[in-house]
């Protein structure tokens, strides 16, 4: 009885203590919430104080509420940076079901921050490896962004579907079993699109665990943390980045 | 030497606290990326060798405090096949540590049996120099039949590779016909890993601050409980290792609950599968209802799994079984 009653205390004492850095953190982003509205030469100036920037993120947001807007304003600031790709995942595939209201929303999204920059933009919405392909906006290639939705039957399922075609493909003498190496598993998962692994997970909500995203292609990301997505300030965007620049990787070395 | 059993006396606060702990749920599978050796040397200004050789200590107590726990089994990173990159003079020093310690494994065999640990080498084994092979083998073999704690040394390990093998051993299944390519599951894929006979991490513990998995049971972490410590590893301690349980204990909830959806879902599409296939095979003037016929289908379909699973197993037992009975032979 007694060592429960300590252990819920402890419990308490470290929510307070979360919840409390929460607030500071808030505050000390709540004078620059203006910020947000930067212009494009803002964000631009911004990409070239980070050290290293990735090609690729992983947002994975593990909460109930899901805001389109959020995730939206993610895309556009990535797109100003110069990030070329983004997945965005959650525990229910929601996002990727609902693909036509994410981009409707970022289509909003793109004329209200990048103003009339934005036709210099493209974004390509892909909701799978192959199919469900549209363009906006296709005036120029060289400002591109790739959003891959995921669910959670793009991760382990994708290899078990992967590992069933290889299987058949060996039984009926289309293929040798010492064909079957990591870099053709790599290929084949890579799809048409051809996206490079993600260099940085940036995972919105208080579970600490990837729940599912994707578990072949992480295995060099960072993976980073925020409490929430839901009003996202550009602030706290950038200085996530600014700590994946701040990393520096061994690769096993 | 130093031992692998160190058996340390516990101070009245540290059980303590290992009671209220046992008062929230405790992981029963810890996997461990044991990073931040080489940082710890230079820092304390050492040789490379000596900090692995704190490394390797470390792990000997935090084995003893996971046990003191409740924590049963233990996965840890000992050395990766990217790690093969490094220089030869480091591969090589890494090596020697893993041959003395594995010798030294073998000379506590009292120990093994008395705490009753089950020791398992996960990994491409067959890329290490063959005396290690030797030992490792020897070792897992003596160790197989153990089952109060287990300890699983990923060594020349990465889990694309697991993954990759694994895809190939099912691959040959089917081509030898012991499975049909629609057995091909989350569950199978997931047994036929080597870390086939082991329920998944509930905790993965990443010292020295990086947030990496490194190539490391990406598959089987996926629903586990991250705690990457801002600690290097020979500085790891008891109460590091305390904190990383609250931290899974406050996650716990959340965890078991995409855990127990995914878990559904994996029943739902096996079901949903079992069906079609049966729904293909029937004939118009079958007189049995699709019911019946789907359960004998699954029935069938657990067997030819289950049967796999066994046969993969036995295979890898016989590998080191093999490699220790050929080193017996040269030595007599």
């Amino acid at each position: 009885m007694f060592e429960q009653l300590v252990l819920r205390l402890i419990h308490c004492i470290l929510s307070f203590g979360v919840f409390v850095k929460q607030c500071t953190s808030y505050f000390i982003h709540f004078g620059l919430v203006f910020k947000q509205k930067s212009s494009v030469d803002f964000i631009k100036a911004d990409a070239r104080q980070i050290n290293k920037l990735p090609v690729h993120i992983g947002i994975v947001v593990l909460e109930e509420k899901l805001s389109y807007t959020d995730i939206a304003n993610i895309i556009i600031w990535s797109l100003a940076l110069g990030i070329s790709c983004i997945s965005v995942y959650d525990v229910n595939g929601e996002f990727k079901r609902n693909h036509a209201v994410l981009k409707e929303v970022v289509a909003k999204k793109q004329k209200e921050i990048l103003h009339d920059e934005s036709t210099k933009y493209s974004i390509c919405l892909h909701t799978n490896n192959q199919t469900d392909l549209y363009l906006e906006n296709g005036y120029s290639n060289n400002c591109k962004i790739d959003i891959q939705l995921v669910g959670p039957e793009d991760g382990r399922r994708e290899l078990v579907k992967l590992a069933q075609n290889l299987s058949r493909e060996v039984a009926t003498h289309q293929r040798k079993l010492e064909d079957i190496t990591i870099q053709h598993i790599d290929n084949i998962l890579q799809g048409t699109n051809k996206l490079p692994d993600p260099d940085l997970i940036i995972r919105f909500g208080t579970v600490d665990s990837l729940l599912g995203f994707l578990p072949w292609q992480i295995r060099l990301t960072e993976i980073l943390t925020h409490q929430t997505h839901d009003g996202l300030t550009y602030k706290s965007f950038i200085s996530l980045l600014h700590s994946y620049g701040d990393t520096d990787q061994r690769f096993g070395r | 030497m130093s031992t692998w059993f160190p058996e340390q006396p516990k101070a009245w606060y540290h059980r303590m606290c290992l009671r209220i702990l046992g008062f929230g749920q405790i992981p029963k599978h810890v996997a461990v990326i044991m990073d931040g050796n080489r940082r710890f040397a230079v820092k304390n200004s050492m040789e490379r060798a000596e900090g692995h050789l704190k490394g390797f200590d470390k792990l000997t107590e935090v084995l003893e405090w996971c046990l003191d726990i409740g924590i049963t089994e233990v996965t840890v990173y000992a050395f990766s096949i990217e790690n093969f990159k490094r220089s030869k003079a480091e591969v090589d020093c890494l090596m020697e540590l893993a041959r003395k310690k594995f010798k030294r494994l073998m000379e506590e065999k009292d120990k093994i049996q008395e705490y009753g640990v089950c020791v398992r080498v996960l990994g491409n084994v067959s890329l290490l120099p063959n005396d290690i092979q030797e030992i490792i083998a020897e070792v897992v073999t003596y160790s197989k039949d153990n089952t109060r704690a287990i300890l699983n040394v990923c060594f020349a390990y990465t889990s694309r590779d697991e993954m990759c093998t694994a895809m190939k051993e099912i691959a040959e299944g089917v081509s030898l016909g012991l499975i049909k390519d629609s057995d091909v599951s989350e569950a199978l894929l997931e047994k036929s890993l080597y870390t086939g006979s082991s329920p998944n991490p509930d905790l993965l513990v990443r010292t020295s601050g990086e947030v990496r998995l490194s190539d490391f049971l990406l598959w089987q972490t996926a629903y586990s409980c991250l705690a990457f410590v801002k600690v290097l590893w020979p500085e790891f301690s008891r109460w590091h290792l305390y904190g990383c349980i609250l931290h899974y204990q406050r996650n716990y909830k959340q965890l078991q609950k995409a855990k127990e959806q995914n878990e559904a879902d994996q029943i739902r599409l096996q079901r949903e599968n079992d069906y079609e296939i049966v729904a293909q095979q029937m004939d118009q003037s079958e007189t049995e209802s699709i019911h019946t016929v789907a359960k004998q289908y699954a029935n069938d379909r657990e067997n030819r799994v289950n049967n796999f699973v066994q046969y993969l197993h036995n295979k890898r037992d016989k590998f080191f079984h093999d490699i220790a009975a050929k080193s017996k032979k040269s030595m007599t």
